[in-house]
């Protein structure tokens, strides 16, 4: 092998920590973004469901769309449960935001550890084959580093000022009577 | 409504679920009972005594039971390890005892391959006697015990401090030959194999070829299925969840639309205004604890010197590990006490009499017991203190304290439970008990009561019997008992927020009893694969502690939904939701229960992971990022969500709060990736291709690329104590210095209304 075994080693475990760092990043879309299934039209306070329909809650259980309406639909068996459609609707921004905020820091953590290995064992072993690797590993790193600081400030804490009002207010979900 | 049971509340879940979590709970103390009957009939026996061939005495069963006392007296269970549990800086003396023993008697033989597997059989051949209680080591091994005894004297004896240990740590010759004795047994047990079987009393571990030790069908048959049981598991609760998720977790509508009362406007009780010392106090012990953990860092990095100080004269490494093992439980349990007392008083509506007097009873007891048993602890480590001593020497890992001040916890805990059922009397006279204050009181009480169960550990004992109870303490109490009480402690805190709705929080923790009391309960063997238990240990442990890792990953995925809950109560309150940064913190907890207890926990639980693993860098990895991760950033969660309400709202310090959330979370991070993530995975890889033996000297650990490693660590380290545990304590001495706003006690009664955190301002709207 042309590259020693602990510069494979180590910018192995750097590349590792980018790959990680990179399901951080997924995991903060998750977590800051929930799919809606369920689009919510402000202008006439109703939803319109993946098929373009306007589902109806069922009475029992106001996030769920009638079974009726889900059965009879061609495409509920891809979006609804037993009990009915789920209605969802993409939540406020706190704390989703900073919880996304919060994996991306994490994330942008682990590549600054990469980088630092990866620095750090190209000083310990200077030899060329080793240095391309090494080349090769910073490189990526900044490109990573660069997309994630990016991400990072597209992504605002978020935290709700009093008083504020939502856009996409949601009827179902605010003022509902309570069953002990 | 229950049956007979008058004016009480009626029962807000279904019977089903009680039903359900009593029935699995049952199942999981009924099988631990069989295996603790397992553990007294089928462990290893102790020999009455111990011969040569010739007759000679070698060692008596008492010598095996004193030495373990000198073992554990002196901490070398958190320098080294026995049977793989223990430090992780010095050897695993029952390796070390038995590569060194086999390796004599190899050469005694001549050496070659004949010598070999004469020194195989050797090792192999049991040779106890169960009539007379005798048992005989063969010439070479009798011989060896004497070249060991006279090692061990050495080793012990040194003058020098560059192994971490006190200079002349062990000096007197009879304890040098009780402690022998005791490695001698271990490391007997080990190759011996058990009656019936072909293997030995520690499923061959450890890995061992002089001695034939190499993993046995069950390792490896067990690990099969565990994972197999893993992924049907999770594969099953993702049907689940698709199938009844609406009726699951967190999910569900809040009635009502609420404005969050601000801080300013929260008049506390007595009690409630004592749980600011509690949070400073809380803070200290974090403080010292992760300096201690520093300490013990430093050792790892450079053994000889502490930036030029020989730090072990006064701080040897088992010294500086055991407080640092010790004040993490410490700091932990008095942040979830004081959040149990200032939660109460919101549960019943108002606090008795004298709750406040108690609660600084219990402080002082607390710092009491905190600062004999760590003062106790030193001297046992410096000699001072006979081992054994009631009063001044236990040590076993985590259950360090010495017995006198084991009982005092778990009475001042006792306190605590009386404290909470003065407070709840009222509430639980008239309320269902299968509702949520009669969860959080039972919980509540479970804590001194399995606390208590590690009483059982007795250092003279069979160290398998001792290890079994140990880990009811470990595992049982603080990763299900504890994790059960702060479930219903952070769900109340939320139901009184308004946030959650209080049958939604009792359907999670029914849940979370179930999934844990299915998985968790029998779970905790799999801490005892090799300590000396029969297989069916090994099995149910593997089984149900792959189980675990579900719960973790449902409890991660839920957190989200929980918290979208607290969301949408945030944005039409038209007051500012006042905690912030506890909530952060609660996701953090989340983030850290999936990689530091689920991920990290799982890469070591499989019984063949283990057999090269147990006792080397990941299990410290799964440690620190579970133990930190989880309950460390739990009880900061606890500590803001109370020092909010006893800061006044203009001087809380909203800066600090999230300097010290990033702070804690990048230096843990940065502490499991840069330094004992690789490190672990480096030794394990060490540990099957050289050798466990090797992979546990001093020579692999202090090699180069190890140290360096372990200098990485520095900034992480840096970091979480200045910008995390510093702001902390901050924050909890501006508690003490304003202690909230005081609620007027009623005159005649000298009950203090508890005051409410929240205010409904849309009650209902039927539409």
């Amino acid at each position: 092998m042309i590259f020693t075994t602990e510069a494979v080693l180590a910018y192995g475990y750097a590349a590792g920590l980018l790959v990680t760092a990179a399901g951080l990043d997924r995991m903060a879309r998750h977590v800051g973004r929930r799919p809606e299934r369920h689009r919510i039209r402000p202008d006439h306070d109703t939803r319109v469901c993946p098929a373009g329909r306007t589902p109806r809650p069922a009475d029992r259980e106001p996030h769920l769309a009638r079974p009726s309406a889900c059965v009879a639909c061609p495409g509920g068996p891809g979006c609804a449960r037993p009990g009915g459609g789920e209605i969802v609707r993409a939540p406020r921004p706190w704390p989703h935001s900073e919880a996304g905020r919060f994996h991306r820091g994490l994330a942008l953590v682990l590549v600054v550890l990469a980088a630092s290995l990866t620095l750090i064992e190209a000083v310990r072993r200077p030899a060329w084959p080793d240095l391309a690797l090494a080349a090769a590993m910073l490189t990526a790193i900044a490109v990573m580093a660069r997309w994630l600081v990016r991400r990072l400030r597209a992504t605002p804490a978020g935290f709700p000022e009093p008083g504020g009002k939502a856009t996409d207010r949601d009827r179902y979900a605010s003022v509902r009577k309570s069953r002990p | 409504m229950l049956p007979g049971a008058g004016t009480r509340r009626r029962v807000l879940v279904s019977r089903r679920w009680i039903q359900a979590a009593a029935l699995v709970a049952v199942f999981g103390f009924f099988v631990m009972g069989l295996l603790a009957f397992r553990t007294y009939t089928a462990g290893p026996p102790v020999p009455r005594l111990v011969v040569s061939e010739s007759g000679q005495e070698l060692f008596t069963g008492r010598d095996v039971a004193e030495g373990q006392k000198v073992f554990l007296a002196n901490g070398l269970m958190q320098y080294g390890s026995v049977l793989g549990h223990g430090g992780y800086l010095g050897p695993d003396f029952t390796a070390d005892y038995l590569r060194r023993a086999a390796t004599a008697a190899l050469r005694a033989h001549g050496g070659g391959d004949r010598a070999r597997e004469q020194v195989r059989q050797e090792f192999r051949a049991n040779r106890y006697d169960p009539r007379t209680g005798v048992l005989t080591y063969t010439r070479a091994q009798a011989d060896a015990f004497t070249a060991l005894t006279r090692h061990y004297r050495g080793y012990f004896a040194d003058p020098r401090t560059d192994k971490g240990l006190r200079p002349n740590a062990i000096t007197d010759p009879r304890q040098i030959h009780q402690l022998t004795a005791f490695l001698s047994w271990t490391a007997w047990i080990a190759s011996a194999e058990r009656p019936g079987a072909g293997y030995s009393y520690t499923n061959n571990w450890p890995a061992e070829p002089l001695v034939g030790n190499a993993p046995t069908a069950d390792i490896v048959l067990w690990s099969v299925v565990s994972l197999v049981a893993l992924l049907v598991g999770i594969g099953a609760l993702f049907g689940a969840v698709g199938r009844w998720g609406g009726h699951l977790g967190w999910r569900g509508r809040q009635a009502e639309t609420i404005d969050f009362r601000s801080p300013d406007r929260v008049a506390l009780t007595p009690a409630q205004r004592v749980t600011a010392y509690f949070f400073l106090v809380v803070a200290l012990l974090f403080l010292a604890q992760a300096l201690l953990g520093g300490a013990t860092e430093h050792y790892r990095a450079d053994l000889t010197s502490f930036f030029g100080f020989d730090l072990a004269e006064l701080l040897p490494f088992n010294l500086a590990r055991t407080w640092h093992l010790q004040l993490s439980l410490f700091w932990v349990v008095a942040a979830f006490l004081a959040a149990g007392i200032f939660l109460a008083p919101l549960m019943a509506g108002h606090e008795p009499r004298a709750q406040g007097t108690l609660a600084w009873t219990l402080l002082a007891a607390l710092v009491v017991v905190a600062a004999g048993s760590l003062i106790a602890e030193g001297l046992s480590i410096h000699g001072f203190v006979r081992p054994g001593n009631f009063w001044g020497s236990q040590q076993f890992e985590w259950l360090d304290l010495p017995r006198v001040w084991q009982i005092l916890l778990a009475a001042g805990m006792a306190l605590w439970a009386v404290m909470m059922w003065r407070a709840l009397r009222a509430t639980l006279a008239r309320d269902s008990r299968g509702n949520l204050p009669w969860l959080f009181f039972l919980s509540g009480l479970a804590i001194p009561g399995v606390y208590a169960v590690g009483l059982l550990a007795r250092p003279g004992d069979t160290f398998t019997t001792t290890d079994f109870w140990r880990f009811w303490v470990v595992h049982l109490w603080v990763e299900d008992f504890l994790e059960l009480f702060t479930t219903a402690m952070v769900a109340y805190m939320f139901v009184q927020l308004g946030v959650v709705r209080e049958r939604v929080a009792l359907v999670v923790i029914y849940l979370d009893v179930i999934l844990y009391s299915a998985g968790g309960v029998i779970g905790t063997m799999h801490h005892v694969y090799f300590s000396g238990e029969p297989v069916e240990h090994l099995a149910l442990g593997a089984f149900f502690s792959a189980m675990e890792v579900v719960p973790l990953t449902f409890l991660t995925v839920e957190a989200w939904s929980f918290v979208q809950l607290g969301a949408r109560q945030h944005m039409e309150s038209r007051t500012p939701f006042p905690h912030r940064w506890a909530v952060m913190f609660l996701v953090a907890v989340g983030f850290w229960n999936f990689l530091g207890a689920g991920v990290f926990g799982f890469l070591i639980n499989l019984p063949i992971v283990s057999y090269y693993e147990i006792g080397t860098g990941l299990t410290a990895n799964h440690a620190h990022a579970s133990m930190m991760g989880v309950y460390g950033m739990l009880a900061v969660a606890l500590g803001l969500f109370t020092l909010r309400y006893l800061i006044p709202a203009d001087r809380w310090p909203e800066r600090w709060a999230k300097v010290s959330f990033w702070s804690l979370n990048i230096g843990l991070a940065w502490m499991c990736f840069a330094t004992l993530l690789p490190l672990g995975l480096l030794q394990l890889h060490e540990s099957v291709a050289s050798g466990y033996f090797e992979a546990r000297s001093l020579g692999y650990l202090t090699g180069d690329p190890n140290t360096l490693l372990e200098w990485l660590r520095l900034p992480g380290d840096a970091l979480f104590i200045a910008g995390g545990v510093l702001p902390f304590c901050r924050i909890a001495w501006l508690g003490v210095r304003h202690r909230g706003r005081p609620a007027a006690a009623d005159p005649a009664t000298g009950v203090t209304p508890a005051p409410r955190l929240s205010d409904i301002r849309e009650p209902v709207d039927t539409a």
